[in-house]
């Protein structure tokens, strides 16, 4: 298990220079930030001073190289657009971020596994055909739709629960299942369907044959038979919710890491797209290497690999 | 009409007879596929006798409904497949009959399972002292030290190496032959009285099934159990039964002592599946030889005798009616060879 661990580290760093150079480039890619930085009638010279302080007349290489030994300081460059660190905008801005989708990612798993339990042992029941009607609905309504019907619903009509922002528990709750309606609907169908494949194999009818209850069958074998595919579909999930969570930030108002991003690369604010994808790449990165010692835990054969 | 002539008559011979330990009667176990709704008989009207302390081979070409049968009998069917008439009685209890909570009492305690593939059979996800354990605890109450020394008597008596650390490792861990003994153990665990295999060596490598076959040869004496063997193997049935019962078609076309099987075989299916295996014995075995021909489709009605369309001494009689069991020295064969008066 430890060597296991030391290995998924070590490709996590690979990953992490990997994203820092798409990123460096394509950032760059997306334009010229000093017409955005100058009146128009800025001069020949005045041009070619700002990019000069910028370091951006350098060769490509030798900004990146320069950004990366800046990094290993701690420093991801300031704001082109705040003139404050980059990193600290960004950091402001991800407790919001990872308490939203983390909130979404665990209702996700919460509410997913249990409706898929019960579709597959109720299988072409009506609670079966519910429950799978639902799912194909969160799966295929676009979210921000969905968020601004529950806003419509729960916040004006209702007014049960507030519309946008972020507080108490109660911000939360609207985006927070918003964002988890996909998630729900896939770890639900990813679980039913893992779960009765497990009804035909020959382990589960030797147990049957040694005469051990259906219960203990289907919590102690099957389940934790069925969960690994769910686990493979978390490692994905989690990547598909921050990339949703952009979205739901806009659609709640919800201050994270989504808004900043998108505004940033609006204003070609370099050093803040970078701190924030870098930052945001590394959580994910944490994240997969929890699912993958999940992994391990949950399945023998992978701990001995 | 004839069917169900047919029909009756198997069913007046059979009760004449004095109880056996396993009877089966006249099963029958369909299977729907799920795609196309067709209905397969698998297993069309099978009957037979299991004494105690015997060793029955089921052996017949892959999709004759040898392993439905046996799956039958411990009612572990796939989803797919139900069975829809007969009765299996073990000592005058008709099986088919029990809820599935009184089935489930039997399983492991009367009646038990070894599977074709040990890789498959185990949970991957447990040790091998888990699930040892767990017929141990439920049917014996066992636990704790008493659990253990159990587990290690037994894993020593299907000659397991190193049994305390085989306790703690995992199924992926260990060989092919050595999870089958494992599947063994736990399969015997609860001392059922009945084990059911299916082709319970097809997945090991030759020198490992034959001491496989050893073992459960001497776990018979030893233990007073009686066995179902399921195969194609002609081989594995020589050497280990005492009764063969040919399968075809989803039938039972002969029934015999496993010497009189051999020596003189009554159904022409039987002889030339016997000519096929002593055939590719004396060519050194890499020579392909098949029955001309094909099983006919269980999904659709079958007229006359099923192996009419490929049999040698096809008679007039055969394409019309289906033949009887008739009994012929200490055995038995359903075909219209042995019939005094057939044409």
């Amino acid at each position: 298990m430890g060597s296991f661990i030391v290995k998924r580290l070590f490709l996590a760093v690979v990953t992490i220079v990997g994203v820092s150079i798409i990123v460096f480039v394509c950032a760059r890619l997306s334009g010229d930030v000093t017409f955005l930085l100058l009146p128009t009638d800025a001069t020949e010279q005045d041009i070619r001073n700002i990019r000069q302080s910028l370091g951006l007349d350098q060769p490509l290489w030798v900004q990146f190289m320069r950004f990366v030994a800046a990094v290993f300081h701690g420093d991801f460059g300031e704001s082109i657009k705040y003139q404050v660190p980059a990193m600290d905008l960004v950091v402001a801005r991800i407790p919001a971020t990872v308490q939203l989708t983390l909130s979404a990612f665990f209702i996700s798993i919460v509410v997913g596994i249990p409706l898929g339990v019960v579709a597959a042992l109720r299988r072409n029941s009506v609670s079966d055909w519910t429950i799978r009607s639902v799912a194909v609905l969160g799966q295929s309504m676009p979210n921000f739709w969905i968020g601004l019907m529950l806003i419509l619903l729960f916040a004006v009509k209702l007014q049960w629960l507030p519309s946008s922002g972020r507080g108490g528990f109660s911000h939360l709750i609207l985006p927070a299942f918003t964002l988890a309606l996909f998630g729900i609907a896939a770890i639900m169908r990813v679980t039913r369907s893992s779960l009765l494949e497990q009804l035909d194999m020959d382990y589960v009818r030797f147990l049957s044959s040694k005469g051990l209850s259906a219960r203990l069958i289907l919590w102690k074998h099957m389940l934790r038979n069925a969960i690994i595919p769910v686990l493979a579909l978390c490692g994905v999930l989690l990547a598909n919710l921050i990339g949703g969570a952009v979205i739901i930030e806009a659609v709640f108002n919800w201050p994270g890491l989504g808004s900043l991003v998108v505004e940033s690369v609006v204003g070609r604010d370099y050093p803040v797209i970078q701190a924030a994808v870098i930052l945001t790449s590394v959580f994910l990165i944490l994240l997969n290497l929890s699912i993958d010692v999940a992994f391990g835990v949950v399945d023998p054969r992978i701990r001995y690999q | 009409m004839n069917m169900i002539d047919t029909q009756a008559k198997r069913k007046t011979t059979v009760s004449q007879d004095p109880p056996a330990f396993l009877h089966v009667d006249n099963l029958r176990t369909e299977i729907t596929s799920r795609r196309s709704g067709r209905v397969v008989r698998a297993v069309n009207g099978v009957s037979f006798r299991l004494e105690r302390g015997r060793i029955l081979g089921i052996v017949g070409e892959s999709g004759c409904g040898k392993s439905m049968t046996a799956y039958s009998i411990i009612r572990l069917l796939p989803r797919s497949a139900r069975t829809v008439g007969g009765r299996i009685e073990l000592e005058g209890v008709d099986l088919l009959a029990l809820r599935e909570g009184e089935m489930a009492k039997l399983r492991g305690t009367r009646i038990a399972m070894i599977f074709q593939d040990p890789m498959m059979t185990l949970d991957p996800l447990f040790t091998i002292g888990d699930q040892l354990a767990e017929p141990l605890r439920k049917h014996k109450g066992l636990s704790g030290g008493p659990l253990r020394e159990r587990m290690l008597e037994l894993l020593r008596q299907f000659s397991i190496s190193s049994p305390e650390t085989r306790l703690r490792q995992y199924p992926h861990e260990l060989s092919g032959g050595m999870l089958q003994r494992v599947v063994g153990a736990i399969a015997l665990a609860a001392d059922p009285e009945l084990v059911i295999a299916d082709e319970p060596t097809t997945a090991l490598d030759p020198t490992v099934q034959a001491q496989y076959l050893d073992l459960l040869d001497n776990l018979k004496k030893s233990r007073d159990l009686s066995l179902i063997i399921v195969t194609h193997d002609f081989g594995v049935a020589a050497r280990l039964c005492d009764d063969i019962l040919v399968m075809y078609a989803g039938r039972a076309v002969e029934k015999a002592p496993v010497e009189a099987t051999f020596d003189t075989p009554l159904h022409p299916y039987t002889q030339a599946l016997l000519k096929l295996v002593n055939l590719s014995d004396t060519d050194g075995g890499d020579h392909f030889v098949t029955i001309e021909g094909s099983p006919p489709d269980l999904s659709e009605p079958i007229e006359g005798c099923p192996f009419a369309p490929r049999c040698p001494h096809k008679m007039p009689i055969c394409a019309d009616e289906d033949p009887p069991e008739f009994a012929v020295d200490s055995g038995a064969a359903s075909c219209w060879l042995y019939s005094e008066t057939a044409t």
